[in-house]
């Protein structure tokens, strides 16, 4: 292990892999900003320039690419409400509130710093942890998947107790929309009505961004008045990246918390960072007092989802090197780059060419610290977008939008698909839905349901007899009978 | 809009009732699939059917009391980014459907046109008639989207523009 670390510190360290890892970082800065397209799309593009490289070097730029893509996702986010990714959607929910009431310069500089923070705790995380990686991944099995799918649907759906049932019924409903298109087990086609486009599933992006940032965007123009220029104080900036800063420093015990959750879920196979946010979230709002505060602007919100998502990253790249099972969509052209690159994923990467996967890491970690510097030095410019008249940026992110939904499948339905969920997120936003649990349920869909027929298939009903399963549907019957307990004190008390 | 006697229905109603009907459909057709495939959406449809009716029956219920409160202790404690109760709800509806209007001509001139020229296209008529911006502003920030969108999109990145139906009608 420790000849494998200076090996690998050896081959990171040098002027030509730092390069390549800077040129990842400026690249994906570049097309990481706009919604929707993210790593994913420049590490498609670059994919075939990535195979003649050598396997050092074409990982090091990778990680560039995707470190810098988790950490400027957010910017979109925070701004205007867009989630940049489907992992910045948790962001959305206290980022954008701030930067509306003149705070985006603090919600860039927390989040950033939880970013980079979170994903050193994350990488040191799994370095610990690498040889215990496999037995630890092995103590869950299918049934223990599907519970912590439930659980996470449940936990966000019940989150602030307001209105658990409506919570619960939006989860549920994000994960029958999911099962639209081939069931994972048969290949049956369900509520395609046959129509090609929805025979591979609704794909998430159109589905995010229709809730999310369609309403957002609208309600910008309904807030700032009908010429569209800000009204007076509400976006002239009130606060300083510094001060993002100092609330990290303040709320530094949740940012270990959260990065630690986001290690573990990084490192459980198929759930990844677009549940580890909501997980993060909600234990923040969870273990906090003034839980009415989160949805208004609480910078918690925004320091504990940033820590998961870019802890989540480095269990994620394990797991894919180690197991050859990618959490993410970003994650499986890495694969298929590593293919390419003749490095077929397997134990061997945790044994034989654990040199390369140490290389990862430590790209990893120096990635996180580029990609939060260079967010950092510019979070005051970034931060003064929010002052342009509404009116002005409207048209041009709503074509940036179109676009991003667009790019999912190119193909008509993608546009409909973001019209008809614009529709159902304003409505569900104006009448007091919650929309998370929605998102969240889409996101799990696929897991669950695999591990539900797995689960069934495998162990009868023996599975509900698993101790961790018991431990899990506990904590999930918890979960309920505290949400229902809560909301009947408040209608009593009301 | 009125429901029970004296009783005016909370709009949540309607959005209930929507997702009510979804559920029912997709609990009612899965039953045409074989047990493997049907198997989780009863798992998860039978139970969202459920709390879908008991959310119906609540929202009906509780309409003639809830009705005399205002929006925002009705909606108070949802996990979701806070609406602006502030503004009076006649305004945020005619918003709304401005920007909704925008929106769906943005997504007809699409179908009709194609994207490259929808998009400046659209940006320039926003512009003028929503911003009041300059037709020089409005021009440069057209053009400067519009190369944009062909360098990153077209260029970049190869993605397959949709036809438009005009041009596709006309011979193009």
């Amino acid at each position: 292990m420790l000849d494998a670390i200076a090996t690998a510190t050896g081959e990171v360290f040098t002027l030509t892999r730092l390069a390549w890892l800077l040129a990842g970082v400026l690249l994906g800065s570049v097309i990481g900003f706009v919604p929707g397209i993210g790593g994913r799309a420049t590490l498609a593009i670059l994919l075939p320039f990535i195979v003649k490289m050598d396997p050092a070097s074409a990982l090091v730029l990778i990680v560039g690419i995707h470190a810098i893509g988790n950490t400027a996702d957010t910017i979109p986010a925070v701004l205007f409400g867009i989630p940049g990714s489907t992992s910045a959607t948790a962001t959305v929910m206290d980022g954008y509130p701030m930067a509306k009431r003149g705070e985006a310069e603090r919600a860039l500089g927390a989040s950033f710093v939880a970013s980079g923070v979170g994903g050193l705790i994350g990488a040191f995380t799994v370095l610990a942890t690498i040889p215990m990686i496999r037995p630890l991944v092995l103590t869950f099995g299918n049934p223990e998947f599907f519970m912590t799918a439930i659980l996470a649907i449940v936990m966000i759906g019940l989150l602030t107790g307001g209105a658990p049932v409506k919570g619960l019924l939006a989860g549920c409903l994000g994960l029958l929309i999911g099962m639209v298109g081939d069931a994972p087990q048969t290949g049956a086609q369900r509520w395609t009505f046959d129509f090609l486009y929805l025979s591979d599933g609704i794909p998430l992006i159109p589905v995010a961004l229709g809730l999310f940032a369609i309403p957002e965007l609208i309600d910008m123009t309904v807030e700032r008045g009908g010429n569209g220029t800000p009204r007076a104080g509400s976006v002239a900036s009130v606060s300083t990246k510094w001060q993002g800063v100092k609330d990290v420093a303040t709320h530094w015990w949740l940012l270990v918390r959260s990065s630690f959750l986001g290690s573990w879920i990084g490192i459980l196979p198929g759930i990844g960072s677009g549940s580890a946010i909501w997980l993060a979230y909600g234990h923040a709002v969870q273990t906090s007092k003034d839980r009415e505060s989160f949805g208004k602007g609480d910078v918690r919100g925004v320091i504990a989802p940033e820590a998961a998502n870019n802890a989540s990253d480095a269990g994620d790249w394990c797991l894919t090197l180690a197991f050859g099972i990618p959490g993410s969509a970003t994650m499986s052209l890495v694969l298929a780059a590593m293919l390419l690159l003749g490095l077929p994923p397997g134990p061997k990467m945790l044994t034989d060419h654990l040199h390369l996967t140490l290389v990862i890491v430590w790209s990893l970690v120096l990635a996180n610290l580029m990609a939060t510097s260079l967010c950092f030095l510019f979070a005051r410019q970034l931060a003064g977008i929010t002052r342009l008249p509404v009116h002005h940026l409207f048209p041009v992110l709503i074509v940036l939008i179109f676009l991003a939904a667009y790019q999912s499948t190119a193909d008509w339905g993608d546009l409909v698909a973001l019209l008809v969920f614009s529709v159902i997120g304003v409505s569900m936003k104006r009448f007091g839905w919650p929309r998370p649990p929605l998102i969240v349920g889409m996101v799990l869909q696929r897991l669950a349901e695999t591990y539900f027929f797995l689960t069934t298939k495998l162990y009868g009903y023996s599975w509900l007899t698993r101790p961790v399963v018991i431990l899990l549907f506990a904590l999930t019957v918890a979960t309920v009978v505290h949400a229902v307990l809560r909301h009947s004190r408040q209608r009593a008390k009301a | 809009m009125s429901g029970p006697p004296g009783k005016t229905i909370d709009p949540s109603f309607w959005l209930a009732l929507f997702f009510t009907a979804v559920v029912a459909v997709w609990v009612v057709t899965a039953a045409r699939f074989d047990w493997d495939t049907r198997l989780f959406p009863w798992a998860i449809g039978i139970p969202a059917l459920l709390l879908a009716l008991r959310q119906l029956v609540g929202d009906w219920r509780g309409s003639a009391t809830r009705s005399e409160a205002s929006e925002e202790q009705r909606y108070r404690g949802i996990l979701d980014i806070s609406v602006d109760r502030t503004i009076p709800p006649e305004v945020i509806t005619r918003h709304t459907l401005r920007a909704g209007s925008w929106i769906l001509g943005f997504a007809a001139g699409i179908w009709l046109l194609g994207f490259l020229v929808s998009i400046p296209l659209f940006i320039f008529l926003y512009l003028i008639c929503e911003a009041r911006a300059s037709r020089l502003v409005a021009l440069a920030i057209a053009g400067l989207m519009l190369l944009f969108v062909w360098i990153v999109f077209d260029q970049v990145m190869h993605l397959a523009w949709p036809e438009a139906a005009l041009l596709t009608l006309i011979g193009h």
